[in-house]
């Protein structure tokens, strides 16, 4: 033990004794373990740490799925209650929407966001109010669900921390009792909602296509996601054909899996790449540590004279390794630590639940190992090679003591091809993957999202019973809109594009009868107000848009999109034609299902994310399906941020208890659907261009060294008449040989990592020969400036110095 | 003490070989202060690593007292050199960032000693040196002959049976050489055995046998 201090403790000098050589080793290293770190407290978080739900692995979403597409979406209520009743692998199954709720009552309106849920809500979660009770199912009935609990955060926001259990507030216009307050730390998914209400479903109101809910299970004990997939697919066939549904299916999917969503695949695809990153910082180190060992050839070959075993000697050279290793990963350590605080801001939309991101124990050990790994990685190779010392060759003269140059030289160049072959992995993995992320952005989304400007308005029932006083309210609050200094235009819609979800309805297309029992067509819909295209940008291909006399006078009129007149009238125009869509809302409203007149066609709109599938679409005029919740949208003659409060104040102008909530851009709702992408390529790129960094740090290093060995050489080629472009020549020529063997085998690796990359990709092939060889050449160029440095130092070789110093 | 018989090393070179040194026989007696000379290329150093057991790419038969040594595998040929042999190097080899006292210390260090004893050992050496005033010094703060001076009291810290010195003087000049020789033949009188390569007849003289080699034979005695 004794001396393996006295090892460190000579290691210690070593390194501070070498203060050029240490700072790059340690900084080096501090760059590649700090990245790591920072992608692992990420992948930690998300990925690995244990949920905050008991027994959180028997908890899983169960959505509708396309059994053909592998789409998922919301459940339908009576979907949703067969399911529950059929299933056997649920211990409970509750479903539940995000819903905002407006607190009234206390001076101004405010908007909370909540979840309505049913009964069972709880027991799936494993929650228990941390004072009160959670609802019953008593309370999950409509007529007997003015109850609420409200979290901890509200509890002490809203209403200061006060008794409140057993006391009245004003939701929505309607008194709710509060019951329960829930623990201080829970959070369902990720978000903290601050007001939870029974659902108390009415199944006699919805279709069975008409689908908005999600829903979460618990399992049975013993009873694994697969085999409750199995079964809840069994029920899903059972029921499209009970209910002739097409290509209808549910999908089970465990809780971790559906909370980290797409970002799962591209953060281990970033872990690999940081991992990457430090492998070729480990090789740059290695590389250094072997050019030290021609000058530590002396001093551990007097070691070994003196008495010192192979063990002993790798053991020096180890701890020093190791030293620098924990020094690297201590600095990487503090660079992680504003590494994330940085990732979370350059991208909070790809990180779910960006505040659960951190350094916890488990991180600092991870980064505590990988510094002790790395250490032994780069370390054990020059461990070995310097070790393997020539005694006799110890005791002659200094003079030639080198006689382990040659290897050491090798294997110098052989790191360096590594090098390269690994940097150009990464370069080609972040080239797909920007140039990926260029032809999303290219994507057009049907609609011109510059200067337009949303917030949603969700009108409580307690004060806007009737339909009619909805649709008017839409109507007056988008007329004050209109009036106000510096906006163009100004709409009403339900689902709103890359707003908070869609909402799809099924149809009847007149003259075609739709066999009995079955839904007929689906298609997204959405109700709008006059002037929608005009403010969103999208183009009329045919016929009208609506106007102030389509209302509930008029004759039923639809607008439906390019993919639903191609879908249902090919070759066909479709201006003119009729369909109905007969929602129990319309029947209630008009007593009957109303048949519509298709009066326009517009173009097609991305829904969600520009890389999905253009979806059909059908639009209802306001005045005559009114609609309870609906986003505004303002175009605005220039820049629309500044409208917000204009709009706010516009509204409750019209209502002055009426909250608008998640006022935003629409270029920035585009540019959250495209985070978890723009998140991977940006860091990768970042990762990519460390690695090039250090791959020309680790050439320039190899051929200095080079060029320093081979100076009394240069000096007998330039005294026998070699010119300062033969000199040039040779150099380089040594140095791309390296680099183009390392490119030849780098590419080998790329086309394998751009098969792991192929299903993030939009639009680019993984095997793009522009990228591969876009990459690869602004790889040699970089390489090329690296070694022209070392080499047009050894053309200023005097030859008479040279030929002296020997 | 140390037996050599009919000892060969060679290199290939081309279809022949390249003999370095041929069927050399020898013994080196328990006290004995043997000098080996001879032109350069003549083997001597080669000689001197093979008694010091740094080489062992050579065919005969080497017996370290009653040890064959020529049978013994690597790690037991070490073993009987840090028990027994001392070595000192024309270039002094101190290790550059190590003190005096650490310089001292190394060889203990490799053999196991406690920390308290290498502490009276490297403390007993300095004071039969008379280097204690140096103990802190680093190398580059010391003379060529100080340098030296350390080397051997290195070498002799293991109490070795044996020093084995290649040139210790060849880059000393000639007062600072004169005193090393005078100290290898104060240890030599001490009972230590020495051998050393040597191309002076000066530093020769010092001891009480000579050995000669010439192309890698043994010519006379």
């Amino acid at each position: 033990m004794n001396n393996i201090w006295k090892d460190a403790s000579y290691g210690f000098r070593m390194l501070w004794k070498n203060p050029g050589y240490t700072l790059i080793a340690v900084l080096t290293l501090a760059l590649g373990i700090g990245a790591n770190t920072a992608v692992f407290s990420v992948v930690n978080s998300l990925l690995l740490r244990p949920l905050p739900y008991p027994n959180a692995e028997r908890i899983a979403y169960v959505w509708s799925s396309d059994e053909r597409a592998d789409v998922e979406s919301s459940l339908s209520p009576h979907n949703f209650t067969d399911l529950r009743t059929r299933s056997q692998s649920f211990e409970a199954h509750a479903a539940f929407r995000y819903t905002s709720f407006a607190l009234t009552g206390n001076g101004m309106p405010e908007s909370l966001n909540g979840i309505t849920a049913s009964a069972d809500f709880g027991r799936v979660v494993g929650v228990t109010p941390a004072q009160g009770r959670w609802f019953t199912a008593d309370e999950d009935q409509p007529g007997k669900n003015r109850v609420a609990v409200i979290s901890h955060g509200a509890w002490q926001t809203r209403f200061g921390g006060k008794a409140i259990i057993g006391q009245n507030i004003q939701l929505n216009g309607e008194a709710h009792t509060i019951i329960g307050i829930l623990p201080s730390q829970f959070a369902f998914p990720n978000i903290s909602n601050e007001v939870w209400t029974p659902m108390a479903l009415d199944l006699s109101k919805y279709q069975r296509g008409t689908s908005f809910l999600q829903s979460v299970a618990r399992l049975k004990p013993g009873v694994s996601p697969a085999q409750a997939q199995v079964e809840a697919s069994a029920v899903g066939r059972q029921m499209a054909g009970e209910f002739k549904l097409r290509d209808f299916g549910f999908k089970v999917k465990p809780l971790r899996r559906q909370m980290v969503g797409d970002i799962e695949k591209p953060l281990w695809i970033l872990f690999g790449a940081v991992v990457l990153v430090l492998l070729i910082a480990c090789v740059n180190v290695a590389s250094l540590l072997l050019g030290r060992a021609t000058v530590r050839w002396k001093e551990i070959s007097i070691r070994a004279a003196l008495g010192a075993s192979r063990w002993n000697l790798i053991r020096l050279v180890l701890i020093e390794s190791l030293l620098l290793g924990l020094i690297g990963g201590v600095i990487g350590l503090l660079l992680a630590a504003f590494g994330i605080e940085w990732l979370v801001k350059l991208n909070p939309d790809a990180i779910p639940n960006p505040k659960a991101v951190s350094v916890d124990r488990f991180v600092v050990g991870f980064t505590m190992l990988m510094s002790v790994v790395t250490g032994v990685v780069f370390g054990i190779l020059p461990a070995w090679q310097m070790t393997k010392t020539n005694l006799s060759q110890a005791m002659r003269d200094t003079s030639r003591s080198a006689s382990g140059t040659g290897r050491l030289k090798v294997i110098r160049n052989g790191l360096v091809v590594l090098e390269i072959g690994l940097s150009l992995v990464l370069l080609v993995s972040a080239g797909l993957l920007l140039k990926s992320f260029w032809k999303l952005m290219q994507v057009n989304p049907g609609f011109r999202a510059e200067n337009v400007v949303s917030a949603n308005v969700s009108l409580p029932r307690a004060r806007y019973a009737d339909e009619w006083q909805q649709a008017e309210f839409f109507r007056h609050a988008v007329e004050s809109i209109r009036a106000l200094p510096g906006v163009e235009s100004a709409a009403a819609v339900t689902n709103l594009p890359f707003n908070n979800g869609r909402g799809t309805t099924s149809f009847g297309i007149d003259g075609r009868p739709t066999p009995p029992n079955t839904d007929g067509p689906q298609a997204d819909n959405h109700e709008v107000s006059p002037d929608y295209f005009k403010a969103m940008g999208i183009p009329m291909k045919a016929g009208r848009d609506f106007t102030e006399a389509d209302d509930r006078t008029r004759p039923g009129v639809v607008i439906i999109n390019e993919k639903l007149a191609e879908r249902y009238w090919p070759g066909e125009n479709p201006i003119g034609k009729r369909l109905t869509i007969g929602t129990p809302e319309e029947e209630k409203l008009y007593g009957k299902a109303v048949s519509r007149e298709i009066v326009g066609v517009i173009g097609n709109v991305k829904l969600l994310e520009l890389n999905a599938e253009f979806q059909p679409e059908l639009y209802t005029p306001l005045l005559q399906t009114p609609a309870a919740g609906m986003s505004l949208v303002v175009r605005g003659k220039a820049s629309a941020e500044s409208l917000i409060n204009s709009i706010r104040q516009a509204v409750t102008s019209v209502d002055s208890n009426q909250p608008i909530r998640r006022p935003q851009l629409l270029e920035a709702a585009i540019a959250r659907s495209v985070a978890p992408q723009r998140f991977i390529a940006v860091l990768l790129a970042i990762f990519a261009g460390l690695a090039i960094a250090l791959a020309v740090v680790g050439i320039y290093g190899v051929m200095s060294y080079a060029v320093s060995q081979r100076t009394q050489e240069i000096g007998i080629r330039m005294a026998l008449g070699a010119e300062r472009f033969d000199v040039l020549r040779m150099i380089l020529g040594q140095g791309m040989k390296l680099v183009l063997i390392g490119v030849a085998l780098g590419l080998a690796g790329a086309l394998g990592a751009s098969r792991v990359l192929a299903s993030l990709l939009f639009g680019v092939n993984a095997t793009d020969g522009g990228t591969f060889a876009g990459v690869a050449s602004l790889l040699v160029v970089v390489a090329l400036v690296a070694c022209y440095f070392p080499a047009r130092r050894a053309t200023k070789v005097d030859p008479m110095m040279a030929l002296r110093c020997e | 003490m140390i037996r050599l018989e009919n000892i060969e090393k060679s290199y290939p070179q081309g279809a022949q070989r390249y003999y370095v040194l041929r069927r050399v026989s020898l013994e080196i007696r328990q006290g004995e202060f043997i000098s080996i000379m001879g032109p350069s290329g003549a083997g001597k150093s080669t000689l001197l690593h093979i008694i010091g057991m740094h080489d062992s790419e050579w065919t005969g038969e080497y017996y370290f007292g009653e040890q064959a040594i020529h049978r013994m595998r690597a790690k037991d040929r070490a073993d009987v050199r840090n028990r027994n042999i001392g070595f000192v190097f024309q270039s002094y080899h101190l290790l550059d960032h190590l003190t005096v006292y650490e310089n001292l210390e190394i060889p203990l260090s490799y053999r196991d000693i406690k920390k308290s004893e290498r502490e009276a050992i490297v403390g007993d050496v300095l004071d039969k040196f008379q280097i204690v005033g140096k103990k802190d010094l680093y190398p580059n703060q010391l003379s060529g002959g100080q340098q030296q001076l350390v080397g051997v009291a290195r070498a002799v810290i293991a109490n070795p049976r044996i020093i084995l010195a290649d040139e210790p003087t060849g880059n000393l000049h000639s007062s600072q050489g004169k005193e090393i020789m005078e100290l290898f033949k104060r240890l030599n009188n001490e009972g230590t055995t020495i051998v050393q390569v040597t191309h002076s007849e000066a530093n020769a003289a010092y001891g009480n046998r000579v050995i000669n080699l010439a192309d890698g034979w043994l010519v006379k005695e």
